[in-house]
């Protein structure tokens, strides 16, 4: 096979760079925003936010439920769309990891992943 | 009004030749930026001059697609048995032959696909939930079914190996938080860079290429017909799945030519873009990137706006397969008088340029970890569209996950 070397090569650039993304997406993470900074230009890029849940409502979809959690920070608030229906409570300080999007004309995140900050 | 709908036309006309004539350039890109500046031009226009925009921008980059895929990123003879039917007319000196050929493939798809969307509005509704419950089974099915169908078993081996890997490089691609439009890199390097590289290291000679007239049976265009309404039909309502399996779906239940399948290509490509309308406005599921979009700028769409769409979808074809079979015959004169490697070498450098300016620094590295995989895929000889592995797969793990 005339192109052996570059056949090798092109596997193992493959498989390296296959790793690299798999640590990348496991480890990295956004730098934090405050809220006010999301905007449409953001639109399907991730953000992390902190802040104080204001509010939660169950909504029920189909046969799933899911919670829109209202996050305040100290610049303004959105809501968080957490299909995990996690354990949380109103007043407590949250890290979200999320996707942003559109919803009737108004931005929110979806969240990947919700940490207690306390 | 009017005037509005025709300036939004012409201008989806450049937009769509933009995106279709420029390798990587894709047009759900546009409808981003489109969508990012809405406030700004809803102030000025309405959502369905918005929505005509992008449906005309879509159909001229179906048609105009094929001119970039088929002239370039050709291989060398060696590997060209496992190329694409494109490149394999255009090593024949046949490249505006094929390229004319998708084109009516795309305009009869188009056709085709507005006399289906009457029976899919009335049905879709009624199969969709049987097909939403068992859609990660019919992925499963779907990908055995292109997997196994390989001749030998080397081939269904390395197609598996493909499809795993490009899996994993998709899933983890998609999963990540610091990237913008993952997308871009991801395809731009599996399916783009990958065959402009192997074309710019081995020493692709192109011959003169000749302006021949097709001779088409009527038999064979009905055939791609058939086939292409069977598969563009079954895929148009799932996810993560796209016209180039819909193209190998087809000929694999029936043996077809090499002409027939560029047909067959053609035909899909305008049908599930057009269907992908349908299930918007019949199942409120955008199956497409632009549908998403005209989904955003007509949240409740009517029947009345789907149809306004599909004739304007159907005026923009006819213009499209004009240009198109113009600019391929421009493209065939001037393709074997240029240096190809110099050509493939520029685009190379245009596409590593726009890559981290549209997805950032880590985007490099999708692009570079991809295109790796689309040269191993090209070099031992397995059908590029085991690389889709890098959207179905993904698909089938978050269905079960």
């Amino acid at each position: 096979m005339k192109n052996l070397g570059l056949i090798q090569f092109s596997l193992i650039i493959s498989v390296v760079g296959i790793i690299i993304l798999i640590f990348l997406s496991i480890y990295s993470e956004p730098k934090i925003s405050s809220i006010e900074e999301i905007n449409k230009k953001n639109l399907e890029n991730y953000v992390k936010i902190n802040g104080t849940i204001i509010n939660i409502d169950k909504i029920k979809s189909g046969e799933n439920y899911f919670l829109i959690i209202r996050l305040k920070d100290f610049s303004d608030s959105i809501d968080v769309l957490d299909y995990e229906n996690s354990n949380l409570k109103i007043n407590q300080k949250i890290q979200v990891i999320g996707k942003i999007s559109e919803y009737k004309n108004q931005l929110q995140i979806e969240a990947k992943k919700i940490k207690l900050l306390e | 009004m009017i005037e509005q709908i025709i300036i939004s036309i012409i201008l989806g006309i450049l937009a769509g030749l933009f995106t279709g004539l420029i390798p990587g350039i894709h047009i759900n890109l546009v409808a981003t930026l489109l969508f990012i500046n809405s406030s700004q031009l809803l102030s000025i226009t309405t959502p369905i001059t918005l929505a005509i925009f992008i449906i005309s921008m879509t159909m001229v980059h179906t048609f105009t697609d094929f001119i970039p895929s088929i002239f370039l990123g050709a291989p060398d003879d060696e590997t060209a048995l496992s190329s694409l039917p494109g490149h394999r007319m255009l090593l024949k000196g046949l490249g505006y032959e094929a390229t004319k050929l998708t084109a009516i493939g795309c305009l009869i798809g188009t056709i085709a696909a507005i006399i289906l969307s009457i029976f899919f509005i009335k049905t879709a509704p009624i199969f969709y939930p049987f097909l939403n419950k068992t859609m990660v089974f019919i992925l499963i099915a779907l990908s055995l079914f292109l997997i196994l169908t390989e001749r030998s078993a080397k081939n269904k081996f390395f197609a598996l190996v493909i499809f795993i890997l490009s899996g994993i490089l998709g899933y983890f691609t998609l999963n990540l938080t610091v990237i913008k439009q993952p997308l871009f890199p991801l395809f731009t390097g599996l399916f783009g860079s990958s065959l402009l590289t192997i074309s710019f290291l081995q020493n692709v000679k192109l011959p003169e290429q000749k302006i021949t007239k097709s001779r088409i049976e009527k038999k064979e265009i009905l055939k791609a017909l058939i086939l292409s309404i069977f598969s563009s039909s079954l895929i148009s309502f799932l996810p993560g799945v796209g016209s180039s399996q819909a193209a190998t779906i087809a000929s694999a239940f029936k043996r077809i030519s090499e002409k027939t399948f560029l047909i067959v290509l053609g035909m899909v490509n305008s049908m599930t873009m057009l269907l992908s309308f349908v299930a918007l406005y019949a199942i409120n599921k955008p199956r497409s990137g632009v549908a998403v979009f005209v989904g955003k700028f007509l949240p409740n769409i009517s029947l009345e706006q789907l149809w306004i769409l599909f004739i304007v979808a159907l005026i923009v074809s006819i213009i499209a397969f004009f240009l198109t079979i113009i600019l391929a015959k421009n493209f065939s004169r001037f393709i074997s008088k240029i240096n190809y490697k110099k050509l493939c070498l520029f685009i190379l450098i245009f596409l590593a340029i726009l890559t981290p300016i549209i997805s950032g620094w880590i985007g490099l590295i999708v692009l570079a970890t991809g295109t790796s995989l689309g040269i191993f895929c090209s070099l031992i000889g397995t059908k590029k569209i085991f690389l889709m592995g890098s959207l179905l797969l993904p698909v089938i793990l978050w269905s079960l996950l």
